[in-house]
């Protein structure tokens, strides 16, 4: 069953082109990431997903609903967290979940339960009732990732999801999103760290100026000699080794 | 029927339409208070020196009909199928009983806190108010009436709105709103508010006043006969609620407004967060400045010329302050409304409560300055007055969209400067033009019907810009 679908999709920002003609899929139950250097056009692909931007060309859809014509029902559907969660800086973690949880129209009593399961998981205690303004990276990812998962959703959309999270938050983080995997629910990531690629996708696309390079199962990326070396083979058509030996000089 | 039943139900109602035990007192001071100072007001300064009493008890049955709906309203959002009262062995009578009681306790604050302020003010002004006790007895009378009728047309109502496939709970409300005009004409019998229930003995609902009046007039059988006619009529209304109720219970659940309408939803949500914004960042903390010095303005003016007229403009200033900055205070965090899956409608109506919201708190304190700096602001006063706030809350909101500034460097700055000066502009004319009755001697009553035209105008090219904002946020690039 198909989850989400890119079909030819086209996005511009002026003149800048952000995604040409991108098409790909992802199944029930499956883990996608998208990789990429900076620039490559996976945040705008994420927003897509979720319906804060609309695509120029080409559809996607989410569970079979347009994200154009049935941005809201899309959105109640997937849960997101953006690269740099910008949060509300006057509230404190407690109230932005809180917030959170009434936007998405959970009751009262769950969401006490649900927000107190999260904090302790991933180690806010005694910090969830502070401002967020005094909050690390690390802290402000954390929260937005809980605010992503509250409410449920059948697809978690997550724009680099460890970035700035400390060992054991990313390795919960890791394990979170495979247990996610094991409730049916659809997955699909940004990172640019292979590592976690590695660790939980069970496919990937690469992505590079607004274009996809190549998709495919992890294994047989991995058959290909490893993530890294694929990425890099059709990242960087320079010998990288020059690079090094000039900025050595 | 079990009383003990009987009141653990309407205990429950209560808690449950005052959010939790938290808010429940808090809530019934806070009303009480605010009805007992209009009350004053009126009682002070709006009566005439003869107490017209079947006018003010009108006005009283109108106001426990008005909050007896509002009731009514609030059960299409929250009662379901899984209702323990759908299921439970309970007697339609033990329901009906409970949900009786439980509108009079609510009602009563409201009511009570008005007829107090009311006789409190005539006091003062050394008109004997007459047996006040027995005022407010026969008006939880009607408070009970009130409550009794808006349950006997539940079920009429119920299968009207059934008509229709969409759109049931507005069907819903403008139904309850019809009901509550033609309570009025039938009350008055067409004749509107001016005369006192003196001219319309023939209609029931006059029967509790007629009964007051004969007990203080001396004609004791007369007033035994109309007492017991007020209590058959009492039991008639009982029993045709009973029965209402017992019609109404196995049709199809009234259909849930979507949340956020009413209760703990979206719009609330945004709401709360919203005004914790205010009174937290300090960029905005800054427009509690405007109330303050209109309040200082009010002092140090000498004499009274054009007071009210002066504060209706600062306080069309304020609430544009606020409605234009609604969006901006989102800040860069405004991806988080964009990716919800908020309606345009949830947006714009939260958007718009809080500017109303705060112009209403201001109100009172700006109404409390006049009145001891010696202004009279009689209802015409407080009509115009209120009138400007939901056209300047509306017009602000609109231009506030356009005027967001989301990007947080250097500094945050909520609005653009340029938008945000038209924003001004546009308040103060709508605040004087809204507000022109206090100073041009025009019928105050065309502020209100000025007020609807503009917030509906600005209503709907809000929703526009809601709905273009909610389909993607251009504005923030990539």
């Amino acid at each position: 069953m198909v989850v989400i679908e890119f079909d030819r999709v086209s996005k511009r920002f002026g003149e800048v082109s952000a995604l040409d003609k991108v098409s790909f899929r992802v199944g029930k139950g499956e883990i996608f990431g998208l990789l990429g250097p900076n620039g490559s056009g996976k945040s705008t692909a994420m927003r897509l997903c979720v319906g804060i931007l609309r695509p120029d060309e080409g559809s996607v859809r989410v569970l079979g609903h347009d994200t154009k014509s049935e941005a809201r029902l899309v959105k109640r559907l997937v849960g997101y967290s953006p690269e740099e969660p910008r949060l509300y800086d006057f509230l404190s973690g407690y109230e932005y979940l809180n917030f959170v949880s009434g936007i998405y129209g959970l009751k009262p009593e769950e969401r006490r339960e649900k927000i107190d399961r999260f904090v302790e998981a991933f180690g806010l205690e005694g910090k969830i009732d502070e401002e967020i303004k005094g909050y690390s990276r690390g802290m402000r990812q954390k929260v937005s990732l809980i605010a992503a998962m509250l409410h449920d959703p059948e697809v978690l959309v997550l724009d680099e999801p460890v970035a700035g999270l400390d060992p054991r938050s990313a390795r919960i983080v890791k394990e979170l999103l495979k247990g996610f995997k094991r409730m049916g629910r659809s997955i699909l990531i940004s990172t640019h760290i292979l590592g976690v690629a590695e660790a939980i996708c069970d496919r990937v696309a690469l992505m590079r100026r607004g274009r996809l390079l190549v998709s495919g199962r992890m294994d047989e990326l991995l058959k290909m000699g490893g993530l890294e070396d694929v990425f890099l083979e059709l990242e960087c058509k320079e010998d990288l080794r020059e690079v090094v030996e000039a900025l050595l000089k | 029927m079990n009383l003990r039943r009987v009141l653990s139900l309407s205990a429950i109602e209560l808690l449950y339409s005052a959010g939790g035990s938290n808010w429940l007192l808090l809530l019934l001071v806070w009303v009480s208070a605010s009805t007992f100072l209009l009350g004053y007001l009126i009682g002070s300064y709006y009566l005439a020196s003869a107490l017209a009493l079947g006018r003010l008890y009108l006005w009283g049955f109108l106001l426990a009909l008005a909050t007896s709906t509002t009731y009514e309203l609030q059960r299409i959002s929250k009662h379901r199928y899984d209702d323990p009262v759908s299921w439970l062995p309970l007697k339609d009578e033990e329901l009906v009983t409970s949900s009786l009681i439980h509108h009079l306790v609510t009602s009563s604050p409201i009511i009570l806190g008005l007829f107090s302020g009311v006789l409190f003010g005539l006091s003062r002004r050394g008109i004997d108010p007459g047996l006040s006790p027995i005022f407010i007895s026969i008006m939880l009378v009607y408070i009970y009436l009130a409550a009794s009728l808006s349950f006997s047309f539940r079920p009429l109502i119920g299968r009207l709105a059934g008509l229709v496939r969409r759109g049931r709970p507005f069907l819903r409300f403008l139904l309850n709103l019809g009901l509550l005009v033609s309570y009025l004409i039938i009350l008055t019998a067409g004749l509107g508010l001016l005369p006192s229930l003196g001219e319309l003995w023939y209609i029931p609902i006059s029967w509790p006043y007629y009964s007051l009046d004969l007990f203080l007039s001396g004609r004791h059988e007369a007033f035994l006969l109309m007492l017991s006619m007020t209590a058959s009529l009492c039991v008639f209304t009982y029993l045709l609620s009973i029965e209402a109720y017992g019609r109404s219970k196995f049709e199809l659940p009234p259909p849930r407004m979507p949340a956020g309408f009413w209760g703990k939803g979206p719009v609330v949500a945004i709401v709360e967060k919203d005004l914790k914004a205010f009174v937290r960042k300090p960029e905005l903390l800054g427009y509690f400045s405007v109330p303050a010095l209109l309040l200082f303005l009010i002092f140090a003016q000498p004499g009274s010329a054009n007071l009210a007229f002066t504060t209706t403009l600062g306080l069309g200033i304020f609430v544009e302050m606020v409605g234009v900055s609604m969006l901006g205070l989102e800040g860069a965090g405004v991806w988080r409304l964009v990716s919800s899956p908020l309606s345009a409608r949830q947006l714009l109506a939260s958007k718009l409560t809080v500017p109303m919201l705060m112009g209403s708190w201001a109100m009172l304190p700006l109404v409390s300055a006049l009145h001891i700096k010696g202004v009279m602001p009689d209802l015409r006063t407080l009509v115009v007055m209120a009138s400007v706030i939901p056209s300047v809350s509306a017009g602000s909101v609109y231009l506030g969209f356009k005027a967001a500034s989301y990007s947080e460097t250097p500094y945050p700055k909520v609005v653009k400067p340029i938008p945000s000066l038209i924003a001004m502009v546009l308040g103060i004319l709508i605040s004087l033009l809204v507000g022109s009755p206090l100073i041009l001697g025009l019928d105050p009553f065309l502020a209100p019907m000025a007020s609807a035209l503009f917030s509906l105008a600005f209503l709907f090219a809000g929703m526009k810009e809601a709905e273009r904002l909610l389909g993607g946020y251009r504005s923030l690039g990539r």
